[in-house]
């Protein structure tokens, strides 16, 4: 059977992302925490001999949006529909995941439920009856613990054997309203599209979804619908004492709160004392202190651990490059020779090491569920800006990686907060622009004002966001944070090597040829000359605002390709040895520049995706000119010091 | 109002009031009146409260909270998981 295509839905956090990942071979990013997944992907599988494509959605807990991911999941399901649909469904928060099998049941779409986490379950002393929980639906329930691929074979296989049959689940809202939603059905049946289920349309209608309501709109609709739609209303109304589209979410719940009663006992079982208090300790005031002492112990672990490996590879780089010492006359041939050696010192003694380093320990974090109960401290404090808790994820993610962080804006409810936080997140020092903060400032001027300059640029970012938020007006559409929180889960090493691979692989295959070549081309443009012309050019400009010479403006435009090359062409151009061209303040003052001065080519082009032209364009402007008074005002200080 | 419980206290929820769209939302998270809930942990400053409804802990920001309104009851009738 060729052409089946299955769709992967489920509540945030529930194993979406792993089940698919372990069917496809395809990494998406997996972590313990809600809203990692916001884009649906879409891929080829062979698996045991069956073809297939599979979609990752984003997770969603109902099929009534608020953010944009869960607008787009939902967009998705309704416009590319799936043959089938996997309800990855998470086996200890059953209340919830009924509710949206309940919500998918009636999208006419057959489907399966994957009672995944089970093994948790069992762990939590839940003794769910799946083949209750099947009888009960109408639709395969099969318990499965995605992390080690138990149950995916027969998951798979129920879905294949569901695919063309036209097989429903129970409609279970339906009574009562029935005769009210099929009033209205027969109406829109007419004109809907085939593609669309007209069922499901109608309910919609009655929940008051907007998104239904325009689509409806759009088409060539019969002037009685609206008409007909109050009437029906207003009898729901009368006759049940609720608002139809309270009711039918009132009816959903409880359904579900009936149905968890009927198939779950709860066993006493005693949890863990460690897990207890550390849960106790991370959300009391004793967490605000913690979360700093995490946060930097990750920072100090990249720069230590990082600087040591430096040593060591240039140690034996130095070695090595003794005991192949070249004596070349030809200039050419030994710029290129040197540019190469320079560039794979710098890469793999510095570049490799530290964006490896931080990936690796912050996915520790990332996956245990700590950063979930930091939101839940942090979150009031947001809300001053005019953000909410939701943003904190964005914004840390931004210290790896700003392209995927402004992608994850999407979890964000309303314009104006996800442009906010990605105006933020471009300011945030992402691991690129960390190599550069570890290769000038913690080598040559020392890892403590490595750190004063986190701090430095978290109090910019914070101020930014303050001045920003309160002129377009924030407050206004904030809208407050509820989140399931998701149990502490002991990271996996395997796990973190795979997330670290993926988050960082970058470096290797893009960042290290452009600088292999880079550094030669510069290498030759140096003994041709053409530098030193350059440098006449651009040096009033920069030695008059911010004293540098001019020709850092060279490491600039390579910084904004990628904020890595700011330092290696700076590193290979001055021989390795930046402190006999440059003075320590003139270090400082170029690094926080580049700290600040325009979000690189990756991430602009992500922001064109996510904001269009105009937004974009205002990002890069505040970019440009806090680098500009920073570096400025940093250079005007430092003269009048010394 | 849900703002007045202290932590490890249980109640039923009586009125949520609040936008429709939001207490759609509300009601899918099991937030809706006759649910059942125990105030886990308050955030310093007035923060965010966290309670346990249907077995998962949730966080609820302090101005939602607000508009929940409840009714306290006897903690032995919670069957807390
Ligand atoms: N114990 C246990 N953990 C699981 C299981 N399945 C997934 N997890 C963990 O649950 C967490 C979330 O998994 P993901 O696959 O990222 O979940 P998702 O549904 O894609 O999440 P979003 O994309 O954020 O909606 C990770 O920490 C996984 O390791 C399981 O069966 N048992
Ligand atoms: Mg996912």
């Amino acid at each position: 059977m060729e052409g089946i295509r299955i769709g992967l839905i489920g509540s945030p956090n529930s194993g979406k992302s792993t089940i698919f990942n372990n069917l496809t071979g395809f990494y998406q990013i997996v972590g313990n925490w809600p809203g990692k997944t916001v884009e649906t992907v879409e891929r080829v599988v062979k698996f045991k001999g069956r073809h297939f494509s599979l979609i990752d959605f984003p997770g969603t807990h109902t099929l009534t949006p608020t953010s944009m991911e869960e607008e787009i999941a939902r967009q998705y399901m309704i416009e590319n529909r799936p043959n089938v649909i996997i309800q990855v469904a998470s086996a200890i928060d059953l209340e919830r995941s009924i509710y949206l099998t309940l919500e998918l049941i009636e999208l006419g779409i057959p489907i399966v439920v994957a009672l995944n986490q089970f093994d948790e379950a069992i762990k939590q002393g839940f003794e769910i009856d799946a083949e209750k929980l099947s009888e009960i639906l109408g639709v395969p329930v099969i318990p499965t613990v995605a992390i080690r691929g138990e149950g995916i074979d027969k998951l798979v296989g129920k879905a294949f054997d569901l695919a063309h049959s036209k097989s429903k689940g129970k409609m279970m809202v339906y009574e009562d309203i029935g005769p009210q939603i099929n009033k209205v059905m027969d109406i829109i049946k007419e004109f809907l599209p085939d593609r669309y289920p007209s069922e499901w349309f109608a309910l919609k209608l009655f929940e008051e979804d907007s998104w239904v309501a325009k689509k409806i709109g759009e088409l060539d609709v019969k002037s009685t619908l609206k008409s007909v739609l109050e009437e029906e209303k207003a009898s729901i109304e009368k006759s049940t004492g609720f608002q139809s589209s309270l009711l039918i979410v009132n009816k959903r719940r409880l359904i579900a709160e009936r149905i968890v009663n009927e198939v779950r006992k709860i066993k006493p079982v005693s949890r863990s004392k460690l897990i207890e208090s550390l849960d106790s300790l991370s959300t009391s005031s004793y967490g605000y202190p913690l979360l700093a002492v995490v946060i930097a112990t990750v920072f100090v672990a990249t720069l230590g651990v990082g600087l040591l490996f430096r040593n060591m590879i240039s140690y034996l780089f130095f070695g090595l490059s003794n005991y192949f010492a070249f004596n070349i006359a030809n200039p050419l041939l030994s710029a290129i020779l040197s540019g190469i050696q320079l560039s794979l010192l710098v890469g793999l003694s510095f570049i490799i090491p530290v964006v490896f380093l931080f990936h690796f320990f912050f996915s520790f974090l990332d996956d245990s569920g700590y950063l979930p109960r930091a939101v839940f401290l942090i979150d009031k404090a947001m809300r001053r800006i005019g953000l909410n808790g939701k943003a904190f994820m964005p914004l840390l993610l931004g210290y790896g990686c700003n392209v995927p962080a402004c992608v994850t804006c999407r979890v964000l409810e309303g314009e104006k907060q996800r442009f906010v936080t990605a105006l933020m997140i471009t300011l945030i020092p992402c691991a690129s622009r960390m190599i550069i903060i570890c290769g000038l400032i913690a080598i040559y001027i020392g890892t403590v004002t490595s750190l004063a300059i986190y701090l430095f640029n978290l109090f910019v970012v914070l101020l930014i966001g303050m001045i920003v938020g309160w002129s377009v007006d924030l407050h206004c559409e904030s809208t407050g944070l509820v989140m399931v929180l998701p149990p502490y889960r002991a990271p996996l090493i395997k796990n973190a090597l795979r997330k670290t691979w993926a988050r960082a692989k970058d470096f290797v295959y893009l960042a290290m040829p452009i600088i292999i070549i880079g550094t030669v081309f510069l290498k030759i443009l140096e003994i041709a000359g053409i530098m030193r012309h350059l440098n006449v050019l651009f040096d009033p400009l920069f030695v008059g605002i911010f004293g540098l010479p001019g020709y850092v403006l060279s490491f600039l435009l390579f910084g904004a390709i990628r904020k890595e090359f700011a330092l290696v062409f700076l590193m290979t151009t001055l021989n390795g040895n930046p402190l006999s061209y440059l003075s320590p303040n003139q270090i400082i003052v170029f690094t926080l520049i580049t700290l600040f001065y325009i979000p690189c080519v990756a991430t602009l082009t992500t922001l064109l995706r996510e904001f269009r032209l105009n937004r974009t364009l205002i990002i890069v402007g505040i970019n440009l000119l806090i680098a500009v008074i920073i570096g400025f005002s940093a250079h005007v200080i430092f003269s009048l010091i010394s | 109002m849900l703002t007045h419980l202290d932590e490890g206290k249980v109640a039923i929820i009586k009125k949520v009031n609040l936008d429709n769209h939001t207490k759609k939302r509300l009601t899918a998270l099991g937030l809706l009146p006759s649910s059942r809930l125990k105030v886990l942990k308050i955030a310093p400053f007035k923060g965010d409260i966290l309670v346990d409804v249907g077995g998962r802990p949730l966080a609820i920001s302090h101005d939602v909270a607000e508009k929940i309104s409840v009714e306290e009851v006897e903690w032995k009738e919670f069957e807390s998981v």
